[in-house]
Protein backbone atom coordinates (compact mmCIF):
# COMPACT_ATOMS: atom_id res chain seq x y z
CA UNK A 1 0.00 0.00 0.00
CA UNK A 2 1.06 3.53 -0.72
CA UNK A 3 1.63 6.30 2.11
CA UNK A 4 -1.56 8.17 1.20
CA UNK A 5 -3.47 5.53 0.98
CA UNK A 6 -2.22 4.10 5.00
CA UNK A 7 -2.64 8.17 5.98
CA UNK A 8 -6.03 7.93 4.57
CA UNK A 9 -7.27 4.77 6.51
CA UNK A 10 -5.55 6.07 9.64
CA UNK A 11 -7.48 9.47 8.71
CA UNK A 12 -10.87 7.18 9.05
CA UNK A 13 -10.22 5.26 12.22
CA UNK A 14 -8.82 7.46 14.30
CA UNK A 15 -9.88 11.02 12.43
CA UNK A 16 -9.09 13.17 15.74
CA UNK A 17 -5.55 12.49 15.19
CA UNK A 18 -3.47 14.92 12.38
CA UNK A 19 -1.58 11.94 10.47
CA UNK A 20 -0.33 14.26 8.02
CA UNK A 21 1.85 15.49 10.32
CA UNK A 22 3.48 12.13 11.72
CA UNK A 23 6.38 10.68 9.97
CA UNK A 24 6.64 7.84 8.27
CA UNK A 25 9.01 5.89 11.10
CA UNK A 26 7.12 7.48 14.29
CA UNK A 27 5.45 5.20 16.46
CA UNK A 28 2.24 4.95 15.59
CA UNK A 29 0.86 4.29 19.81
CA UNK A 30 3.04 6.74 20.72
CA UNK A 31 0.84 8.67 18.20
CA UNK A 32 -2.33 8.20 19.19
CA UNK A 33 -2.92 4.61 17.98
CA UNK A 34 -4.35 2.58 21.00
CA UNK A 35 -4.51 -1.03 20.52
CA UNK A 36 -8.31 -1.41 19.00
CA UNK A 37 -7.92 1.08 17.03
CA UNK A 38 -4.65 -0.77 15.19
CA UNK A 39 -6.55 -4.48 15.07
CA UNK A 40 -9.18 -2.59 13.26
CA UNK A 41 -6.72 -0.86 10.72
CA UNK A 42 -4.46 -3.95 10.46
CA UNK A 43 -7.71 -5.58 9.81
CA UNK A 44 -8.74 -3.35 6.93
CA UNK A 45 -5.21 -3.57 5.38
CA UNK A 46 -5.55 -7.34 5.65
CA UNK A 47 -8.74 -7.09 3.38
CA UNK A 48 -7.21 -4.43 1.28
CA UNK A 49 -3.80 -6.68 0.59
CA UNK A 50 -5.77 -10.07 0.47
CA UNK A 51 -3.02 -11.25 3.18
CA UNK A 52 -3.16 -12.64 6.78
CA UNK A 53 -0.98 -11.18 8.96
CA UNK A 54 0.10 -13.39 12.12
CA UNK A 55 0.52 -12.35 15.49
CA UNK A 56 4.69 -11.77 15.51
CA UNK A 57 4.38 -9.74 12.67
CA UNK A 58 1.74 -7.53 13.75
CA UNK A 59 3.89 -6.62 16.69
CA UNK A 60 6.37 -5.24 14.73
CA UNK A 61 3.72 -2.78 12.75
CA UNK A 62 4.04 0.54 14.25
CA UNK A 63 4.81 2.98 11.99
CA UNK A 64 3.88 3.70 8.42
CA UNK A 65 7.13 2.88 7.39
CA UNK A 66 6.74 -0.62 8.42
CA UNK A 67 2.92 -0.72 6.98
CA UNK A 68 4.24 0.26 3.29
CA UNK A 69 6.68 -2.80 3.34
CA UNK A 70 3.46 -4.99 3.99
CA UNK A 71 2.82 -6.73 1.12
CA UNK A 72 5.81 -6.29 -1.09
CA UNK B 1 -50.55 -29.48 14.28
CA UNK B 2 -47.37 -28.53 16.45
CA UNK B 3 -48.24 -25.74 18.74
CA UNK B 4 -45.23 -22.90 18.73
CA UNK B 5 -43.32 -22.03 21.47
CA UNK B 6 -41.88 -18.38 22.07
CA UNK B 7 -40.61 -16.32 24.84
CA UNK B 8 -42.57 -14.61 27.37
CA UNK B 9 -40.53 -13.47 30.07
CA UNK B 10 -36.68 -12.74 31.40
CA UNK B 11 -35.56 -12.11 34.40
CA UNK B 12 -31.51 -10.85 35.49
CA UNK B 13 -29.36 -11.49 38.79
CA UNK B 14 -26.31 -9.87 38.74
CA UNK B 15 -23.98 -10.16 42.12
CA UNK B 16 -23.88 -7.42 44.52
CA UNK B 17 -20.04 -7.19 44.31
CA UNK B 18 -18.36 -4.21 42.13
CA UNK B 19 -15.00 -3.49 40.36
CA UNK B 20 -14.18 -0.22 39.20
CA UNK B 21 -12.95 -0.50 36.25
CA UNK B 22 -11.49 2.87 35.66
CA UNK B 23 -9.52 1.99 38.59
CA UNK B 24 -8.43 -1.45 37.72
CA UNK B 25 -7.58 -0.23 34.13
CA UNK B 26 -5.09 2.55 35.09
CA UNK B 27 -3.83 0.32 37.47
CA UNK B 28 -3.19 -2.40 34.52
CA UNK B 29 -1.66 1.13 32.51
CA UNK B 30 -4.53 1.81 30.11
CA UNK B 31 -5.44 5.69 29.72
CA UNK B 32 -8.58 6.67 31.35
CA UNK B 33 -10.02 8.06 27.80
CA UNK B 34 -9.34 4.23 26.31
CA UNK B 35 -11.41 2.69 28.96
CA UNK B 36 -14.51 5.16 28.72
CA UNK B 37 -14.93 5.44 25.14
CA UNK B 38 -13.50 2.31 24.27
CA UNK B 39 -13.50 -0.41 26.50
CA UNK B 40 -16.75 1.29 28.07
CA UNK B 41 -17.32 -0.78 30.99
CA UNK B 42 -17.37 1.85 33.95
CA UNK B 43 -18.14 -1.34 36.36
CA UNK B 44 -17.83 -4.96 36.34
CA UNK B 45 -20.12 -7.04 38.32
CA UNK B 46 -18.33 -9.75 40.32
CA UNK B 47 -19.70 -12.92 42.61
CA UNK B 48 -18.39 -13.96 45.53
CA UNK B 49 -15.53 -16.05 45.86
CA UNK B 50 -18.12 -18.75 47.15
CA UNK B 51 -20.95 -17.98 45.01
CA UNK B 52 -20.60 -20.51 42.07
CA UNK B 53 -22.10 -21.07 39.05
CA UNK B 54 -25.36 -23.44 40.21
CA UNK B 55 -25.98 -20.49 42.83
CA UNK B 56 -25.74 -17.54 40.33
CA UNK B 57 -28.03 -19.89 37.76
CA UNK B 58 -30.77 -20.43 40.35
CA UNK B 59 -30.42 -16.95 41.93
CA UNK B 60 -32.14 -16.50 38.13
CA UNK B 61 -34.31 -18.45 38.21
CA UNK B 62 -36.01 -17.95 41.69
CA UNK B 63 -36.19 -14.13 40.10
CA UNK B 64 -37.81 -15.33 37.49
CA UNK B 65 -40.42 -17.65 39.18
CA UNK B 66 -41.08 -14.32 41.17
CA UNK B 67 -41.39 -12.21 38.22
CA UNK B 68 -43.87 -14.71 36.11
CA UNK B 69 -45.34 -16.55 39.21
CA UNK B 70 -44.18 -19.26 37.80
CA UNK B 71 -45.09 -22.74 39.09
CA UNK B 72 -41.50 -24.51 39.50
CA UNK B 73 -43.65 -28.18 39.17
CA UNK B 74 -45.02 -27.08 35.26
CA UNK B 75 -41.69 -26.66 34.30
CA UNK B 76 -40.83 -29.63 31.79
CA UNK B 77 -37.37 -28.93 30.28
CA UNK B 78 -34.43 -26.44 31.78
CA UNK B 79 -31.39 -26.05 29.92
CA UNK B 80 -28.35 -24.23 31.22
CA UNK B 81 -25.93 -22.00 29.10
CA UNK B 82 -22.29 -21.78 30.61
CA UNK B 83 -18.37 -22.67 30.24
CA UNK B 84 -17.83 -22.74 33.77
CA UNK B 85 -19.55 -25.46 35.40
CA UNK B 86 -19.42 -26.36 39.24
CA UNK B 87 -17.49 -29.82 39.62
CA UNK B 88 -15.39 -29.74 36.59
CA UNK B 89 -19.03 -29.89 34.84
CA UNK B 90 -19.46 -33.46 35.51
CA UNK B 91 -22.60 -33.77 37.21
CA UNK B 92 -23.52 -30.98 34.43
CA UNK B 93 -24.80 -27.93 35.90
CA UNK B 94 -28.61 -28.25 34.80
CA UNK B 95 -28.74 -31.57 36.30
CA UNK B 96 -27.89 -29.88 39.95
CA UNK B 97 -30.07 -26.79 38.95
CA UNK B 98 -33.42 -29.66 38.43
CA UNK B 99 -32.58 -30.81 42.08
CA UNK B 100 -31.55 -27.24 43.91
CA UNK B 101 -35.26 -26.21 42.81
CA UNK B 102 -37.10 -29.26 43.19
CA UNK B 103 -37.93 -29.51 39.76
CA UNK B 104 -40.46 -32.63 38.13
CA UNK B 105 -38.69 -35.75 37.35
CA UNK B 106 -40.27 -35.55 33.71
CA UNK B 107 -38.47 -32.28 33.62
CA UNK B 108 -35.77 -32.82 30.91
CA UNK B 109 -32.58 -31.02 31.86
CA UNK B 110 -29.01 -30.31 29.97
CA UNK B 111 -26.10 -28.24 29.44
CA UNK B 112 -25.26 -26.25 26.29
CA UNK B 113 -21.40 -25.40 26.36
CA UNK B 114 -20.93 -21.77 24.21
CA UNK B 115 -19.96 -18.34 25.11
CA UNK B 116 -21.40 -15.29 24.47
CA UNK B 117 -23.39 -16.83 21.57
CA UNK B 118 -25.14 -19.26 23.76
CA UNK B 119 -28.59 -17.54 24.48
CA UNK B 120 -29.55 -16.98 20.78
CA UNK B 121 -28.21 -20.66 20.29
CA UNK B 122 -30.19 -21.36 23.23
CA UNK B 123 -33.26 -20.09 22.43
CA UNK B 124 -33.22 -21.86 19.00
CA UNK B 125 -32.45 -25.14 20.92
CA UNK B 126 -35.21 -24.53 23.57
CA UNK B 127 -38.13 -23.89 21.03
CA UNK B 128 -36.99 -26.89 18.68
CA UNK B 129 -36.84 -29.19 21.67
CA UNK B 130 -40.28 -27.92 22.89
CA UNK B 131 -41.80 -28.10 19.89
CA UNK B 132 -40.35 -31.83 18.77
CA UNK B 133 -41.80 -33.22 21.98
CA UNK B 134 -44.94 -30.74 22.74
CA UNK B 135 -43.23 -29.39 25.76
CA UNK B 136 -45.42 -26.65 27.79
CA UNK B 137 -43.05 -25.01 29.78
CA UNK B 138 -39.11 -24.31 28.99
CA UNK B 139 -36.27 -22.61 31.06
CA UNK B 140 -33.42 -21.39 29.53
CA UNK B 141 -30.89 -19.86 32.30
CA UNK B 142 -27.56 -18.44 30.89
CA UNK B 143 -24.40 -18.12 33.97
CA UNK B 144 -21.05 -17.68 33.38
CA UNK B 145 -19.08 -16.37 36.15
CA UNK B 146 -15.81 -15.03 33.81
CA UNK B 147 -14.63 -13.72 37.40
CA UNK B 148 -13.26 -16.88 38.50
CA UNK B 149 -11.02 -17.83 35.46
CA UNK B 150 -9.81 -13.89 34.52
CA UNK B 151 -6.43 -13.02 35.98
CA UNK B 152 -6.70 -9.66 36.99
CA UNK B 153 -3.62 -8.68 36.59
CA UNK B 154 -3.95 -9.76 32.47
CA UNK B 155 -4.58 -6.94 30.38
CA UNK B 156 -5.68 -8.54 27.58
CA UNK B 157 -9.71 -9.82 29.58
CA UNK B 158 -9.41 -8.19 32.99
CA UNK B 159 -11.09 -5.30 32.27
CA UNK B 160 -13.98 -7.01 30.37
CA UNK B 161 -15.87 -9.39 31.84
CA UNK B 162 -18.45 -9.01 34.62
CA UNK B 163 -21.02 -11.81 36.09
CA UNK B 164 -24.31 -12.70 36.13
CA UNK B 165 -26.98 -14.94 35.18
CA UNK B 166 -30.60 -15.09 33.46
CA UNK B 167 -33.31 -17.51 33.56
CA UNK B 168 -35.73 -17.29 30.51
CA UNK B 169 -39.48 -18.73 30.37
CA UNK B 170 -40.60 -20.15 26.86
CA UNK B 171 -43.82 -21.31 26.52
CA UNK B 172 -47.16 -21.33 24.01
CA UNK B 173 -48.24 -17.90 25.52
CA UNK B 174 -45.40 -15.98 25.02
CA UNK B 175 -44.88 -11.73 24.70
CA UNK B 176 -42.39 -12.88 21.93
CA UNK B 177 -42.14 -14.64 18.60
CA UNK B 178 -39.05 -16.64 17.71
CA UNK B 179 -38.32 -16.27 14.07
CA UNK B 180 -35.82 -17.85 11.73
CA UNK B 181 -32.40 -17.44 12.75
CA UNK B 182 -28.93 -18.26 11.20
CA UNK B 183 -25.95 -20.03 13.13
CA UNK B 184 -21.99 -20.43 12.41
CA UNK B 185 -18.93 -21.77 13.68
CA UNK B 186 -15.01 -21.01 12.89
CA UNK B 187 -13.57 -23.87 14.83
CA UNK B 188 -9.86 -22.99 13.68
CA UNK B 189 -10.08 -19.81 15.68
CA UNK B 190 -11.15 -21.68 18.70
CA UNK B 191 -7.59 -20.46 20.58
CA UNK B 192 -8.55 -17.40 20.51
CA UNK B 193 -10.82 -17.17 23.80
CA UNK B 194 -9.84 -20.56 25.68
CA UNK B 195 -8.32 -21.36 29.26
CA UNK B 196 -4.79 -22.68 29.31
CA UNK B 197 -3.58 -25.42 31.66
CA UNK B 198 -3.57 -22.73 34.31
CA UNK B 199 -6.97 -22.22 34.68
CA UNK B 200 -6.32 -19.00 33.04
CA UNK B 201 -9.06 -17.46 30.45
CA UNK B 202 -6.36 -16.47 27.74
CA UNK B 203 -7.69 -14.06 25.02
CA UNK B 204 -6.55 -13.03 21.65
CA UNK B 205 -8.08 -9.56 21.16
CA UNK B 206 -7.47 -8.65 18.02
CA UNK B 207 -8.32 -12.07 16.88
CA UNK B 208 -11.96 -11.85 18.35
CA UNK B 209 -12.09 -8.40 16.95
CA UNK B 210 -11.44 -9.15 13.18
CA UNK B 211 -13.63 -12.14 13.74
CA UNK B 212 -16.34 -9.44 14.85
CA UNK B 213 -16.32 -7.04 12.63
CA UNK B 214 -16.66 -9.06 9.37
CA UNK B 215 -19.36 -11.53 10.45
CA UNK B 216 -21.32 -10.35 12.61
CA UNK B 217 -22.58 -7.08 9.52
CA UNK B 218 -23.43 -9.73 7.00
CA UNK B 219 -25.09 -12.11 9.33
CA UNK B 220 -27.26 -9.87 10.57
CA UNK B 221 -28.25 -8.28 7.31
CA UNK B 222 -28.51 -12.43 6.66
CA UNK B 223 -31.25 -13.02 9.31
CA UNK B 224 -33.47 -9.90 8.34
CA UNK B 225 -33.76 -11.19 5.00
CA UNK B 226 -34.45 -14.61 6.07
CA UNK B 227 -37.46 -13.22 8.19
CA UNK B 228 -38.89 -11.14 5.08
CA UNK B 229 -37.93 -7.92 6.49
CA UNK B 230 -36.25 -4.67 5.67
CA UNK B 231 -33.23 -3.76 8.01
CA UNK B 232 -34.64 -0.28 8.52
CA UNK B 233 -38.05 -2.33 9.80
CA UNK B 234 -36.42 -3.78 12.54
CA UNK B 235 -36.83 -1.50 15.61
CA UNK B 236 -33.73 -2.54 17.81
CA UNK B 237 -30.61 -4.66 17.83
CA UNK B 238 -29.28 -6.32 20.68
CA UNK B 239 -25.74 -7.04 20.21
CA UNK B 240 -23.56 -9.05 22.37
CA UNK B 241 -21.95 -6.43 24.34
CA UNK B 242 -18.16 -7.27 23.94
CA UNK B 243 -17.24 -3.81 24.27
CA UNK B 244 -18.56 -0.36 23.32
CA UNK B 245 -15.62 -0.33 20.59
CA UNK B 246 -16.88 -3.43 19.13
CA UNK B 247 -21.07 -2.89 19.11
CA UNK B 248 -19.79 0.50 17.26
CA UNK B 249 -17.82 -1.06 14.55
CA UNK B 250 -20.60 -3.48 13.43
CA UNK B 251 -23.29 -0.53 13.93
CA UNK B 252 -20.91 1.77 11.56
CA UNK B 253 -20.54 -1.18 9.39
CA UNK B 254 -24.38 -1.39 9.14
CA UNK B 255 -25.06 1.78 8.69
CA UNK B 256 -27.36 2.29 11.90
CA UNK B 257 -28.20 4.87 14.21
CA UNK B 258 -26.61 4.36 17.56
CA UNK B 259 -30.42 4.45 18.81
CA UNK B 260 -30.89 1.03 17.08
CA UNK B 261 -28.05 -0.30 18.36
CA UNK B 262 -26.98 0.72 21.58
CA UNK B 263 -24.24 0.06 24.46
CA UNK B 264 -25.73 -1.22 27.32
CA UNK B 265 -22.93 -2.79 29.84
CA UNK B 266 -21.37 0.30 31.02
CA UNK B 267 -22.65 -0.90 34.65
CA UNK B 268 -21.74 -4.28 33.83
CA UNK B 269 -19.30 -5.48 31.83
CA UNK B 270 -19.29 -8.20 29.19
CA UNK B 271 -21.28 -11.07 30.81
CA UNK B 272 -20.71 -13.77 28.31
CA UNK B 273 -23.74 -15.54 27.66
CA UNK B 274 -26.31 -13.22 29.68
CA UNK B 275 -25.46 -10.47 28.21
CA UNK B 276 -28.05 -10.46 25.46
CA UNK B 277 -30.82 -11.66 27.55
CA UNK B 278 -29.81 -8.95 29.97
CA UNK B 279 -30.41 -6.27 27.76
CA UNK B 280 -33.98 -7.75 26.98
CA UNK B 281 -35.55 -7.71 30.11
CA UNK B 282 -33.95 -4.00 31.36
CA UNK B 283 -33.99 -1.93 28.15
CA UNK B 284 -37.13 -3.29 25.66
CA UNK B 285 -39.25 -0.47 25.31
CA UNK B 286 -42.93 -0.36 24.21
CA UNK B 287 -42.26 0.70 21.12
CA UNK B 288 -39.57 -2.18 20.18
CA UNK B 289 -41.93 -4.49 18.30
CA UNK B 290 -39.28 -6.22 16.25
CA UNK B 291 -35.92 -6.86 18.05
CA UNK B 292 -32.73 -8.55 16.65
CA UNK B 293 -30.56 -10.47 18.55
CA UNK B 294 -27.20 -11.58 17.89
CA UNK B 295 -24.66 -13.33 20.30
CA UNK B 296 -20.89 -14.10 19.14
CA UNK B 297 -17.59 -15.09 20.45
CA UNK B 298 -16.16 -18.52 22.51
CA UNK B 299 -15.83 -21.14 19.60
CA UNK B 300 -15.37 -18.67 17.53
CA UNK B 301 -19.09 -18.89 17.14
CA UNK B 302 -21.99 -16.56 16.02
CA UNK B 303 -25.81 -16.80 16.37
CA UNK B 304 -28.42 -13.76 15.53
CA UNK B 305 -32.35 -14.77 15.53
CA UNK B 306 -35.12 -12.06 14.87
CA UNK B 307 -37.78 -11.49 17.85
CA UNK B 308 -41.47 -10.20 16.90
CA UNK B 309 -43.77 -8.75 19.75
CA UNK B 310 -46.64 -10.84 20.18
CA UNK B 311 -49.75 -8.84 19.36
CA UNK B 312 -53.37 -10.21 20.95
CA UNK B 313 -55.93 -10.45 18.08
Amino acid sequence: MSESEIRSLLALIVPSINWSVVTLDASLEEAGLDSLDKANLIMEIEGILSIKIDDSEYEKLDSIQNLIALGK
Amino acid sequence: MVKQIGLKEVATYLPDGRVDNIERGLELGFEEAFLREKVGFLTLTQCRDEEGTLELAGRAVRALSNKTKLDLASVDCIVVCTQNPDDHGLPNTASALHAQLGLSPNCAAFDVSLGCSGYVYGLAIVKSFMEANQLVCGLLVTADPYSKIVDPADKSAAILFGDGATASLLTHDANWSIGQGRFGSDGSLRAAISVGEDGRLNMNGRAVFSFSATIVPPLVKNVVELNDMRIDEIDLFILHQGSRYIVEEIRKRLGLSAEKVPFFAKDTGNLVSSSVPAILEQKIKLEHDRVLLAGFGVGLSWAAILLTRCTED
